[in-house]
């Protein structure tokens, strides 16, 4: 196994437990939490291709999301403290109104 | 010719009348002194008018050449009797809503955008260009049903837009074939091209077919009729005026322009079930008028009978039976609009479409009587009237070309007469009935002015048609010439 | 194609049609006067303005004349479209002159009668706002150069006729014989468009003069199997307008119209258009005799059915009806054997004594208040002595009391007939005697005896307005068989050169005629025959009803067939009205709101119900659409790896 084909199998397999989370795990930040791990094993990924490739692309690519990412998390923690305020629950069985 | 004008100034004083809120008295007046611009320019048209033309294109815009599409305007034989029936019953409509109460200059507005498109139809030389107008029709056309209608109203609209809708998407398509194959949607060009004809099933044939479909359903051809009778009995009377007078007549004039005129071979080839049906619509809509017990339904059916007359003249493919097509348009729409305009007043007044709940109208309003008598005889085709020159026409045209057909129509002339003077003898004459006794039926003088004028015309088109066929023959002969 | 007599022009005629029109337009649009009076004289200005005009017609260009070309009045063009060209041009020809006399001549007697007649009307001016519409589209009728214009004309009298008929349109009963007249008349105008329509196809001209000039007889240049049709469609609708079997029904419920109405209507003119215009064509006629034979045998049936019927009818306007409808067949027979001026001389005597008849019965009715039942009456001759005269000569006229008009016309029928053959002279003859009696019955029931009823011994004597036609009627009714008489008395051919000049000289001989013709011996034999039998027939009527000394009705089975109608009216309700009406009620319900309507409703809820089950799919939960979204992704990736 060389590296190359190392570190993508490390990526995917962060990118696949965090959508395992996503989809299982029953609490909000918790599957806020898998969202940003599925983001980092798509980052490795992104990085160790630019490594191989000798480009920069995949790199400025990576700094772009994890810039997002951030911003992502700030508005998506800050969502949940107003949601458990209204109703002092995180947990996203509670939340259908998406049905139309 | 300012053509232009023909379609800009509905459009423009529709807009403009959106914006006067709540000001009703003074949109009124204000639709009367639109109209008079919309008639200097339609008295030009009539007046420049060239009868020994057919597509030639006064005005013309690259608007999407992306579709290959120019917004190409032209006035011909086949078009111009329309423009000037549409013109002449939205003007009197606009008398007639000088009256009314309960109305808001929305309504008006709604009803100059249904022109701007129903004019724009007609003169489109385009074919995405008028599929443009033809759909636009229906959206004032399903605000005037769904919020002005009666009870059912929310049901008709619906059912008229979803049968229309569908009927006109597979135009599209066909349109869009057109566009992708040949690189021109312009009439003229599709005209000179001569396009093939491999079977009805063929790539060429689908296209017919296309078009066909969607002006059956306006017209509206046996089987696809029954939004129609709904229609017509929830839509406000100016509605039902209009869908009776102008819509409907534009199925007829779409498969004169874009089915016969460029599909001759393929029109051949569905003449006999298109006669078929044709002929059913007259028997099966006779009948249903027959038996109804609404007014405005009544009237709806005998539409759908009288548009299978019109449907048996285009597909007799001779210069007579498509002469006599194009004049009932006209008749038809004169005596119709007519019958939905009385009755219309007097259901102003009495709130009741129920044929039972009427009876002696002529001991009420002798004028108004004789005024509805008249129109009911238009529309049965008595001598003298413009009913009788049409059917007369279609069906000297359609014995010259197939038998059997006249002789299915002539069993709708009988029924005709049978229907309508059923009518008559229970809402005209008889004893007064009840909702006939409890209501003031006195007409002002806005609503004489709407009604006279249709009689008016009906008799001088029915004693002296010749004025305004010898401007329609050029067109006329032009598509017989294909067959 | 040349045309080998003089046409002359003018612009006289068009305003015998327009001064009516402009009479009815003035009563009833703008007038609309409630003054019986004032109405009253619009209308009968108009119709005499109308009658002067066509004396001064007939005047200028003779009409009792051998020689006569063509007098157009080329008006305008009414329609032309590809090959259907049709002027709307005005033509007088002898024939047409007399039959105009006629309608505008008894036609404003008629407006004067009814002035009187009409004087307790609420709105008169609709009345005769109608009558004068009427006699335009008569005119239109008789004036026309082609058949289309005869058309107009045709359907113009037949709405006329509706309106007239429902005039008291409050009454159901009313409105619903104007109903059925239109109807009825619509029936039989399918076989007038018929004729049209081959004409426009295979002929190509409506032109009367040139259908009767190049298209009758051998050198035709179409079949003479179109002919046959054209000629057969316009008896059938014949057969409507002129009430033959089987569309005569109409006419009688006719008789729910005013009095008036059924003199001027449905006894002197509009009913007697199908012989004016078979006669018009009669060129074409004779050159096609199979249809002569089918008209003889229908007229001859209408003749004895409808005579059959007025034996037992207590209503005095019913018993003129059925009186007309079998006349109307006499003259059918006249056509039927090949003597179309027989059968046109006894139009125009026809048009005097029933009118002058049914005017009587209107003042009979007048006088009754109302009441137009025979049983009811009686005693009238002491009480109405103008009536009774004038009725009496009326009646003394249809039944061919000699040197009448109508001796001379059933006359020269029933000889005509004797020459077609003895079969066809011996069934007219028993309808004759038939004719004969229910008049006498009529008559006597009416006038003779005691007074029946209240109403009959206080009945008054109508007014100078109401005698005074009924006067110049009788007077007619006593002197226009004088226009044409046999040779063995007088020897008058007024009407026949009148008829054979308008025939654009073509002979009008019947094709395969054998020509016979009558010796005076024979001549002489028929006439005291056909006397005889009629006055004796008539006296034994006369006294057996004079007496009243049996029952007014006898009973039995065949008195009911006839009191009944043969239940004609019954039968064509069961085997064509009810069966179309049921039809009808059922394909509406069926296929539209059934089948077509059904289906759309299924397609909808269709939809419905699909947009319904899938809306379950969607829970609201984040991570139930997270799966979705995971599963689309897994088997995008699959389809791409493993598929393409």
């Amino acid at each position: 196994m060389d590296q190359l084909q190392f570190l993508t199998a490390m990526g995917i397999t962060i990118f696949g437990m965090g959508v395992l989370g996503f989809l299982t795990r029953r609490s909000g930040i918790v599957a806020l939490m898998c969202l940003e791990l599925m983001l980092n094993g798509v980052n490795l990924c992104l990085v160790s291709f630019s490594h191989i490739h000798g480009s920069a692309d995949g790199s400025a690519l990576m700094m772009l999301i994890v810039l997002v990412a951030a911003a992502e998390a700030a508005l998506a923690l800050a969502l949940f403290v107003a949601i458990f305020r209204q109703s002092s629950s995180v947990e996203l069985d509670d939340y259908r109104m998406l049905k139309g | 010719m300012n053509l232009l004008g023909l379609f800009l100034i509905p459009f423009v004083s529709g807009v403009i009348l959106f914006f006067f809120g709540k000001k009703w008295k003074t949109a009124q007046w204000a639709n009367i002194v639109f109209h008079a611009f919309w008639g200097v320019a339609v008295y030009q048209c009539w007046a420049n008018f060239d009868p020994s033309q057919m597509g030639e294109v006064y005005w013309s815009w690259d608007w999407f050449p992306m579709l290959n599409s120019k917004l190409a305007l032209g006035l011909d034989g086949l078009s111009l009797p329309l423009v000037v029936l549409n013109y002449i019953l939205s003007l009197l409509l606009a008398f007639y809503a000088l009256g009314k109460e309960k109305l808001s200059p929305s309504y008006l507005a709604l009803f100059s955008i249904l022109n701007a498109a129903s004019i724009g139809t007609l003169i489109s030389l385009d074919a995405f260009a008028f599929y443009i107008f033809w759909e636009f029709m229906l959206i004032p056309m399903y605000f005037l049903i769904g919020k002005w209608g009666s009870k059912n109203r929310v049901y008709a609209a619906l059912k008229f837009f979803a049968f229309t809708m569908a009927g006109s998407l597979l135009m599209l398509l066909a349109i869009i074939a057109l566009s992708k194959t040949y690189g021109t949607l312009s009439w003229i060009e599709l005209k000179n091209l001569n396009l093939p004809y491999d079977g009805l099933t063929g790539f060429h044939g689908l296209i017919f077919l296309g078009f066909l479909i969607a002006f059956a359903v306006k017209i509206p051809l046996w089987p696809l009729h029954t939004w129609l009778p709904d229609a017509h009995t929830e839509a406000p009377t100016g509605a039902s005026v209009i869908l009776a007078g102008v819509l409907l007549k534009l199925g007829v004039y779409g498969i004169a322009r874009w089915c016969l005129s460029l599909f001759p071979l393929a029109s051949s080839d569905v003449a006999i079930p298109m006669m078929t049906l044709a002929s059913v619509g007259i028997v099966g809509g006779s009948f249903a008028a027959w038996k109804q017990v609404d007014i405005k339904r009544m009237i709806a059916y005998s539409s759908v009978a009288h548009l299978g007359f019109m449907v048996l003249g285009l597909f007799a493919f001779n210069v007579e039976a498509l002469s006599g097509a194009m004049f009932q348009n006209l008749a038809h729409g004169l005596s119709t609009g007519a019958l939905f305009l009385i009755f219309g007043i007097i259901y102003d007044r009495t709130h009741t479409r129920k044929i039972e709940d009427y009876g002696g109208l002529a001991s009420k309003n002798g004028l108004l009587a004789t005024a509805f008598v008249f129109s009911a005889m238009a529309s049965i085709g008595l001598p003298g009237l413009p009913g009788f020159i049409g059917e007369f026409l279609i069906l000297s045209g359609t014995f010259m070309s197939n038998k059997i057909f006249a002789f299915v129509g002539l069993s709708g002339i009988l029924l005709g007469a049978v229907y309508m003077l059923g009518m008559l003898r229970k809402v005209v004459f008889g004893p007064m009935g009840p909702t006939v006794k409890s209501h003031e039926i006195v007409l002002e003088w806005n609503e004489w002015v709407a009604i006279v004028p249709l009689l008016v015309l009906m008799l001088v088109l029915g004693m002296s048609p010749q004025f305004l066929l010898s401007k329609v023959m050029f067109s006329m002969e032009w598509i017989s010439a294909l067959y | 194609m040349d045309q080998v007599f003089a046409v002359e022009n003018t612009s006289l005629l068009r305003w015998i049609i327009l001064f009516p029109l402009m009479g009815a337009i003035l009563n009833g649009l703008i007038l609309r006067s409630k003054n019986v009076k004032l109405s009253g004289l619009v209308a009968t200005a108009a119709s005499a303005i109308a009658f002067f005009i066509c004396l001064s017609l007939v005047n200028s260009y003779g009409i009792f004349t051998e020689d006569f070309g063509q007098v157009l009045d080329p008006w305008f063009t009414w329609f032309s479209v590809g090959r259907i060209h049709v002027p709307f041009h005005l033509e007088y020809t002898p024939l047409t002159g007399v039959m105009l006399l006629v309608i505008t001549g008894i036609g404003t007697l008629i407006h004067i009668f009814a002035t009187g007649y009409m004087s307790e009307e609420k709105s008169p001016f609709r009345f005769f706002s109608y009558l004068n519409l009427f006699l335009a589209a008569m005119l239109v009728l008789v004036l026309s150069s082609n058949l289309v214009g005869v058309f107009l004309g045709w359907e113009g009298v037949g709405l006329c006729s509706y309106l007239l008929i429902g005039y008291w349109y409050e009454d159901n009963e009313n409105t619903a014989a104007g109903m059925k007249a239109f109807v009825t008349n619509r029936i039989g105008d399918l076989g007038f468009f018929v004729a049209l329509f081959l004409l426009a196809a295979y002929v190509g001209t409506f032109q009367i003069s040139e259908l009767v000039t190049i298209f009758a007889g051998e050198s035709s240049p179409v079949e003479g199997g179109v002919i046959l049709a054209v000629l057969a469609c316009i008896f059938w609708a014949s057969t409507g307008k002129s009430a033959q079997i089987p569309l005569y029904v109409w006419l009688p419920d006719a008789m729910a119209g005013p009095t008036p109405v059924s003199a001027l209507i449905h006894a002197a003119t509009m009913v007697t258009s199908g012989i004016f215009v078979s006669v018009r064509l009669w060129p074409l006629f004779a050159s096609q005799p199979a249809v002569l034979d089918w008209i003889l045998w229908v007229g001859m049936a209408t003749a004895w059915l409808a005579a059959l019927i007025a034996l037992s009818q207590r209503d005095i306007k019913k018993v003129l009806a059925y009186s007309t409808v079998s006349q109307l067949g006499f003259m059918f027979v006249a056509l039927g054997v090949g003597a179309p001026v027989a059968a046109f001389f006894h139009v125009v005597t026809h048009a005097f004594f029933k009118a002058l008849l049914f005017l009587g019965a209107g003042s009979v009715i007048h006088g009754m208040h109302h009441d137009q039942d025979m049983f009811n009456m009686g005693g009238l001759r002491n009480k109405m002595p103008q009536t009774h005269a004038t009725f009496l000569i009326g009646t003394l006229a249809i039944i061919g009391f000699p040197l009448t008009a109508g001796f001379f016309s059933k006359d020269m029928i029933l000889a005509k007939a004797f020459e077609h053959g003895p079969l066809a002279w011996g069934l007219l003859l028993l309808a004759a005697v038939l004719t004969a009696f229910y008049m006498l019955r009529a008559y006597t029931l009416t006038f003779w005896g005691e007074a029946r009823t209240e109403h009959a011994k206080h009945a008054h004597e109508s007014s100078l307005w109401m005698a005074a036609p009924l006067m110049l009627l009788a007077a007619g009714a006593l002197l226009v068989g004088f226009m044409e008489t046999p040779p063995i008395l007088f020897n008058v051919h007024g009407l026949e050169m009148a008829i054979k000049a308008s025939w654009y000289g073509m002979s009008g001989e019947v094709v395969g005629h054998h020509g016979r013709h009558l010796s005076h011996a024979t001549e002489w034999i028929l006439l005291l025959v056909t006397s005889a039998a009629s006055l004796s027939v008539a006296y034994f009527s006369y006294t057996k009803f004079r007496d009243q000394k049996s029952k007014l009705s006898a009973s039995g089975f065949a008195v009911e067939l006839s009191q009944n109608k043969f239940y004609v009216d019954e039968a064509y309700q069961i085997v064509f009205l009810r069966p179309l009406s049921w039809v009808a009620a059922r394909t509406w319900k069926f296929i539209d709101v059934y089948i077509i309507n059904g289906t759309l409703h299924v397609i909808r809820d269709g939809m419905r119900i699909g947009g319904q089950v899938l809306s379950f799919a969607h829970t609201g939960n984040l991570q139930t659409y997270a799966w979705y979204f995971a599963a689309a992704v897994a088997i995008a990736l699959v389809f791409v790896n493993w598929v393409v």
